[in-house]
């Protein structure tokens, strides 16, 4: 899960705001808005999902291994390899690439998006 | 038919019929011969290049090579986030790493400032590219902000950046702008760097 309040303050809104839904927010259903929002052909238009990449953004910057969850709950809803491109970023933010390694060894979805993502970057 | 693959000063690519003047690449954006995909870009070294490097010819936006993109030229390039290429461009790559020393201290090396770069221009997790807010009479000469339209920083006035040419030159606006060139190119471009421009803005 996503704490709401960290929804809240990446989107610019009060901790105690109603426009958002209540509780926090499901990784599998926040992953489904990125994804979405990952295939639109041009990210610096507005879309409906482009919350779900500020969102990520912040967790890439802020809270990596959050990140990491998200994207690892979000192998099981894609299989168009989108979600190489943020691996590789989150990949180079720092520490969090020991853990992606060590998640790759039991994790085979994972090593197959690692090696869409080395690609990409050769 | 027209491919997408004409990058305007704010980052983003778009099917424009009208010819650049430097080509540049991220990476392999296309998913198919001649078609894009949804990726603005897939790795950090982002590079603006001649057109005519040693008559070598390419097919754009096929095979499994980089995706060539075109820019109206180099103010337009440093806009969008890319720098000098240090092979086809070494006479400009050469001054931009003057400048750049000059701007932020001792060259950390090509990999170091692609990643200084990729942070002062991206938003990686959203995908988008970022901008900042500045007076524009505070922004040096090459410097691209948005305003009602892109607008090019030339001698203490703007030019109106359209995709095949520039307005001619008028008074800056008054106050804070929209500033799509990023703070560490900025720097550079303060430092003395000049960026090759379109005929129209010469």
């Amino acid at each position: 899960m996503i704490p709401r309040a960290i929804v809240a303050r990446t989107l610019g809104l009060p901790a105690d705001t109603e426009v958002l839904p209540p509780g926090d927010l499901p990784l599998a259903r926040f992953m489904a808005r990125y994804i979405a929002y990952l295939g639109t052909s041009n990210p610096g238009t507005e879309t409906p999902d482009a919350w779900a990449g500020a969102v990520m953004d912040h967790l890439m910057a802020d809270a990596p291994d959050l990140a990491l969850e998200a994207i690892l709950a979000g192998l099981a809803l894609e299989n168009g390899h989108r979600l190489a491109d943020p691996l590789a970023e989150l990949g180079q933010t720092g520490a969090i690439d020991v853990r992606i390694a060590a998640e790759a060894e039991t994790n085979p979805a994972l090593s197959e998006l690692i090696a869409q993502a080395n690609a990409a970057q050769e | 038919m027209t491919l997408r693959n004409r990058v305007l000063p704010d980052g983003t690519i778009h099917a424009i019929p009208a010819r650049g003047t430097l080509t540049g690449n991220r990476g392999i954006l296309h998913v198919a011969d001649r078609e894009m995909g949804s990726a603005l870009w897939k790795h950090r070294a982002w590079i603006c290049c001649t057109l005519d490097w040693q008559g070598r010819r390419r097919q754009v936006m096929t095979g499994r090579k980089w995706t060539e993109l075109f820019f109206l030229d180099e103010a337009v390039a440093l806009a969008a986030g890319h720098r000098p290429c240090g092979y086809c461009r070494r006479a400009a790559f050469d001054r931009w790493k003057a400048a750049w020393e000059k701007a932020h201290g001792r060259w950390p090396g090509v990999h170091a400032v692609d990643a200084l770069l990729h942070a002062a221009r991206a938003y990686p997790g959203a995908r988008r590219l970022r901008t900042y807010r500045a007076r524009a009479d505070d922004l040096p000469n090459g410097a691209i902000f948005r305003r009602d339209g892109y607008y090019l920083v030339q001698n203490g006035q703007a030019r109106q950046v359209h995709p095949d040419r520039y307005d001619r030159a008028d008074a800056l606006p008054d106050g804070q702008v929209d500033v799509l060139t990023n703070p560490v190119t900025v720097a550079v471009l303060e430092a003395g760097y000049q960026p090759l421009l379109h005929q129209t803005a010469k």
